[in-house]
């Protein structure tokens, strides 16, 4: 029995809208089951008009004054065979209502046990700097986390972002906006929201 | 000049000279096998095929914010849908242009559609993983309708994809062109070969160059193996089978020449030591311009041409100074080609 050549793509053309749907759902599915964390973010450009209305999410976090910068793996040297380096292991640390970083880590194990919930990524810090005393004009300044995670953006509509962005625009003010993420068991992380002086922003369907 | 206009003008001297009889002309011109060209309506066909779906991109890029997230999906899967629907009921009429500039544009639908679902539903995932599944699905779409448009346009996903993994490698693409290759000689598509010929030479030479930097043997090896195909699929095009074979032998040709000159810069060296990378690459060139004009192939001659142009230009720059070296260079192949020529001259005299 030979089939068509128009079955054959119909066929095709219900596979390829199946995986569609797949995608979405697993994906869905995934980010619901994951567990919620809530990560300082840097508000930078906010609004990607050319491909679409997104905010942009940088994840970074001042350290209290005097605080030490947490341990971060240092593993330039071991860079994949061709230049690409695997994500380290991140392993976060619950801080009022956000987490932050505990440290990064060469493995999840090592991870797990100094934070409760791990991620994969990357982390880097600029140590806090403390001027030289007697020192004329240089001040005293916090350190600052960065992570590196694999989600850096939430698209919203353009009436959110608009109104992000007026938020987003006093970049004094680093405590009012957060990122609400989702965490699956395998240290995969999926953007669930933001929340932005206290509004949360979330994914709909609708 | 067209073959029937050389016809026309060699069978009046013909007839004038009383070697065929006048009449006989008419006939005769009626048996030639016009070569199959595209007509008007095709042609608009696919300017409106690639113009539509430009458009359709271009919309989806500028982003619809009044429709909630699950509207928007269903439109995006509707739009895809129309499109496969489109090919199959052309390709049900026996309109198989039509239906290969729709399954095209399905391709093009449903890679646009992967960004703009990761866009609506927030989902994380590298680009490369996007493009290289749009790939997939547009080998499956090619695949399902015989389309070679979408044969392309999944080359193309999967080598910018296999790009962007940044893994040192384009084994997907390799395997891939491979793949569009024998699809090329199923479906006797010369489009799909030189797609095929050109994803295989850039997933080669991008592989080997970046796992075997410095190691001039393997692209010594990959030489010899595109030459090898290269001699196959003349092979088969002397033996008759034209079509794909003469694209591939063509553009085998070409890969064979940029391996071996890829060998002398993977050496890294400088100086005498590189004249007998330099002499060969010089020989292959001028042998590449034989073959070509033996062969009456456009594509072997342009690249024996194109390569010897370079191989002159990489001599001066290595020698410098040392005139005296390339001269003498030159002329060991001067007296080559003309020794050559020579020879090629005596036996078709004999």
């Amino acid at each position: 029995m030979t089939i068509s050549l128009a079955h054959r793509l119909l066929a095709a053309g219900v596979v390829c809208i199946l995986a569609l749907i797949g995608l979405v759902i697993i994906e869905g599915r995934a980010r619901a089951a994951g567990r919620e964390v809530i990560v300082r973010m840097q508000p930078v450009d906010p609004r990607a008009l050319l491909t679409g209305h997104y905010v942009q999410l940088s994840f970074a976090d001042s350290l209290a004054p005097g605080e030490a910068c947490p341990p971060i793996t240092e593993r330039e040297a071991q860079f994949g065979a061709f230049g690409a380096r695997s994500e380290d292991w991140l392993a976060l640390r619950k801080d009022g209502d956000v987490h932050v970083l505990a440290g990064s880590y060469a493995t999840k194990g090592e991870a797990l046990k100094h934070g409760e919930i791990v991620v994969r990524g990357f982390a880097r810090c600029d140590p806090p700097f403390t001027p030289e005393p007697g020192t004329e004009g240089a001040t005293a300044s916090p350190g600052t986390v960065f992570l590196d995670l694999s989600v850096d953006r939430f698209y919203a509509d353009q009436q959110e972002a608009e109104a992000l962005e007026k938020i987003l625009h006093d970049r004094d003010q680093t405590d009012r906006t957060a990122a609400i993420l989702s965490v699956s068991d395998d240290g995969t992380v999926r953007t669930k929201g933001v929340i932005v002086d206290g509004k949360r922003v979330e994914l709909t369907w609708f | 000049m067209a073959y029937r206009k050389r016809l026309e003008r060699d069978l009046d001297r013909w007839i004038a000279a009383g070697h065929v009889p006048a009449e006989r002309r008419a006939d005769m011109l009626a048996m030639i096998e016009e070569p199959k060209r595209l007509d008007a309506a095709t042609a608009l066909a696919w300017i409106g095929a690639v113009l539509l779906g430009v458009a359709i991109i271009s919309f989806i890029a500028a982003n619809w914010d009044g429709l909630p997230r699950l509207a928007r999906f269903i439109m995006v899967l509707a739009l895809f849908a129309a499109a496969v629907c489109g090919a199959a009921w052309t390709a049900h009429r026996n309109r198989p242009a039509a239906s290969n500039a729709l399954a095209t544009l399905a391709a093009l639908i449903f890679a646009a559609a992967v960004g703009l679902v990761g866009q609506i539903f927030d989902i994380a995932g590298r680009a490369s993983h996007a493009l290289i599944g749009s790939g997939v699905a547009a080998a499956l779409l090619a695949l399902a309708g015989r389309s070679t448009g979408a044969g392309l346009a999944a080359l193309l996903l999967i080598a910018l994809g296999d790009v962007q993994l940044f893994d040192g490698r384009m084994l997907i693409t390799l395997g891939a062109g491979l793949l569009a290759a024998l699809a090329a000689w199923s479906w006797r598509s010369a489009a799909l070969a030189h797609g095929a010929s050109i994803a295989i030479f850039i997933a080669g030479a991008w592989t080997i160059g970046r796992l075997h930097a410095g190691e001039a043997g393997w692209f010594l090896v990959a030489a010899a193996a595109a030459a090898g195909v290269a001699a196959l699929a003349r092979w088969r095009w002397k033996a008759g089978d034209t079509g794909v074979f003469a694209t591939f032998y063509g553009w085998f040709v070409w890969i064979a020449l940029a391996f071996l000159v890829a060998a002398g810069f993977a050496a890294s060296g400088t100086g005498p030591e590189m004249i007998p990378h330099r002499l060969a690459w010089l020989t292959a060139a001028g042998g590449a311009i034989t073959l070509g004009r033996n062969d009456r192939h456009a594509l072997i001659s342009t690249g024996g041409i194109v390569f010897l142009i370079a191989a002159v230009g990489a001599v001066l720059v290595d020698l410098g100074v040392d005139l005296l070296t390339a001269a003498a260079l030159f002329f060991a192949c001067a007296l080559a080609a003309l020794a050559g020529g020579l020879i090629l001259r005596q036996r078709a005299k004999s």
